[in-house]
C-alpha cells in the first residue's frame, strides 16, 4: 500500500492537481441571495429619499458619497444631489 | 584541385541536408506521439472536471484547459524552434547554385511542421469541446428566481411592498413608492452573471450561423489556394494548350471565389446581428453597450 503512494503523478494528474488547488484571485465564489437595504444618514438617522439625490443627506447635508455621479446602468447624473 | 575540394564540401553538404532532414522527421514524429498520448489522457481528465469542478465559476476546468493547451503549443513551439535554428543555418550554408537543396530541404520540413500543426489544432477543438454548458438551464435558472423573488421585498424603512419590476444584475437603487427611501437592491451571484450567460446562450444559440460563416470562409481560402497554385504553375510552363486551359480555370476559379468573398460579410453580419438580437433579449439593460460592440466587431471584421 505505501509502494502506491509513493509512485509519482503523471503530468496530467500534476496539472490537474495544480488547477484545482491554485487559490483564486479575491477568494472563493460565495453564493449570496437577493436583498434589500438601506442606508440611513449615520449623523441624523433620515432614510435617502430618491427626490433629493444620492449624494448628500437632505436633512443635515452628511455626505454619502463624496463623488459626483455619472450616468450608469441604472445610476444617473440626475442622482446627484443638489 | 580547387574544384575537387569545392566538390567534397558541397557532397558534404548534401549528406548533411539529407541527415538534417531525417532526423527533424524522426524528431516530429516522436513529437506527434507525445502530442497524442498526452492530449488523449488529458480529454476524459477535462470532461470530468468540467463536470465536477467544485468552484462555482469552473475555474479549476478552466487553469486546466490552458494549460493543457499551453502544453501542446510548447510541444509545436519546440519542432518550430529547431526548424527555424537548422532553416537559418543552411540559408547560410548553401550557396546559390545549390539553392534548390536549401528549398527542398525547407519546404519539406515545412510540410512535416504543418503536419504536426494540423494534429494540434484537431485536439485543441476536441479540448474546446469539453467545456459544455447549457447555458439555456442557467438562463432558466435565473428567470425562476426572479419569479419566485420578485414580490418578496420590503422597504426596510416602512415595510411597504417593492416591486423588483425587472431582472437587475447589478447593485441597484429601488425607490420606495410610500417614503421614498433608496432601498439598495442587491441580486443574487447567480442573477449577476446574466450578461455572461447571457452572450453565452447567445452564442450557443447561433453556433449554426458561425458555422455557416466559417464554412464558406474556409471554402474561399479552398479556392483561393487552387487559383494560387495554377498561377505559379504557369511560370514555368510552356505549352501554349496548357496556358490556356490553365488561364480558363484560373478564370474559373477568380469568378468562384470573387462570387464567396461577396457572401462572407453578409453572412457575418447575419450570424453577428442574430448573436446580438438575442444577448439584447436576454438583457435588455445593456443594449446601448451591446450595439457599440456590434458595431465594433462589425467594423473590426468587415470595415463595414
Amino acid at each position: 500500500m505505501e509502494e502506491a503512494d509513493k509512485t509519482p503523478l503523471s503530468l496530467i494528474d500534476r496539472l490537474k492537481l495544480k488547477a484545482v488547488t491554485q487559490k483564486s484571485y479575491g477568494g472563493a465564489l460565495v453564493e449570496q441571495e437577493a436583498k434589500l437595504t438601506v442606508r440611513n444618514c449615520p449623523n441624523c438617522g433620515a432614510g435617502r429619499a430618491k427626490d433629493e439625490g444620492l449624494t448628500i443627506c437632505a436633512y443635515c447635508d452628511f455626505e454619502f458619497l463624496s463623488v459626483r455621479l455619472t450616468d450608469g446602468i441604472t445610476i444617473k447624473k440626475e442622482n446627484n444631489s443638489n | 584541385m580547387f574544384n575537387l575540394s569545392k566538390n567534397v564540401e558541397i557532397e558534404k553538404v548534401i549528406d548533411e541536408v539529407h541527415t538534417t532532414k531525417d532526423r527533424f522527421f524522426v524528431f516530429l514524429q516522436k513529437l506527434e506521439i507525445r502530442l497524442k498520448e498526452f492530449a488523449e489522457e488529458a480529454l476524459p481528465e477535462l470532461t470530468d472536471l468540467n463536470k465536477n469542478d467544485p468552484d462555482g465559476n469552473k475555474l479549476g476546468f478552466y487553469r486546466m484547459k490552458s494549460s493543457v493547451e499551453g502544453q501542446l503549443d510548447s510541444i509545436v513551439q519546440k519542432a518550430r524552434d529547431v526548424f527555424e535554428e537548422k532553416k537559418n543555418y543552411f540559408e547560410g550554408k548553401i550557396e546559390h547554385e545549390h539553392r534548390s537543396l536549401y528549398y527542398d530541404f525547407r519546404n519539406q520540413c515545412l510540410d512535416g511542421l504543418q503536419k504536426l500543426e494540423i494534429t494540434r489544432n484537431y485536439y485543441k477543438n476536441q479540448i474546446e469541446g469539453t467545456d459544455s454548458q447549457d447555458y439555456e438551464m442557467v438562463y432558466q435558472a435565473i428567470l425562476e428566481e426572479y419569479d419566485s423573488i420578485k414580490n418578496n421585498f420590503n422597504c426596510v424603512q416602512c415595510s411597504s411592498p417593492i416591486l423588483i419590476d425587472k431582472i437587475y444584475f447589478t447593485t441597484t437603487y429601488l425607490s420606495c413608492a410610500a417614503c421614498f427611501t433608496q432601498n439598495t437592491f442587491e441580486p443574487s451571484s447567480q442573477t449577476k452573471q446574466l450578461e455572461h450567460v447571457g452572450r453565452s446562450l447567445a452564442e450557443q444559440r447561433t453556433a449554426h450561423l458561425l458555422q455557416e460563416y466559417k464554412e464558406q470562409s474556409k471554402l474561399a481560402s479552398v479556392i483561393f489556394s487552387k487559383k494560387h497554385e495554377l498561377e505559379m504553375s504557369l511560370a514555368g510552363e510552356n505549352l501554349k494548350d496548357v496556358i490556356v486551359q490553365k488561364t480558363k480555370i484560373i478564370q474559373e476559379l477568380t469568378a468562384q471565389n470573387e462570387a464567396v468573398e461577396k457572401e462572407l460579410p453578409i453572412l457575418y453580419e447575419r450570424y453577428l446581428r442574430t448573436l446580438f438580437d438575442h444577448w439584447n433579449a436576454i438583457n435588455p439593460t445593456m443594449k446601448n453597450e451591446h450595439e457599440k460592440f456590434y458595431t465594433r466587431l462589425l467594423k473590426e471584421n468587415y470595415y463595414i
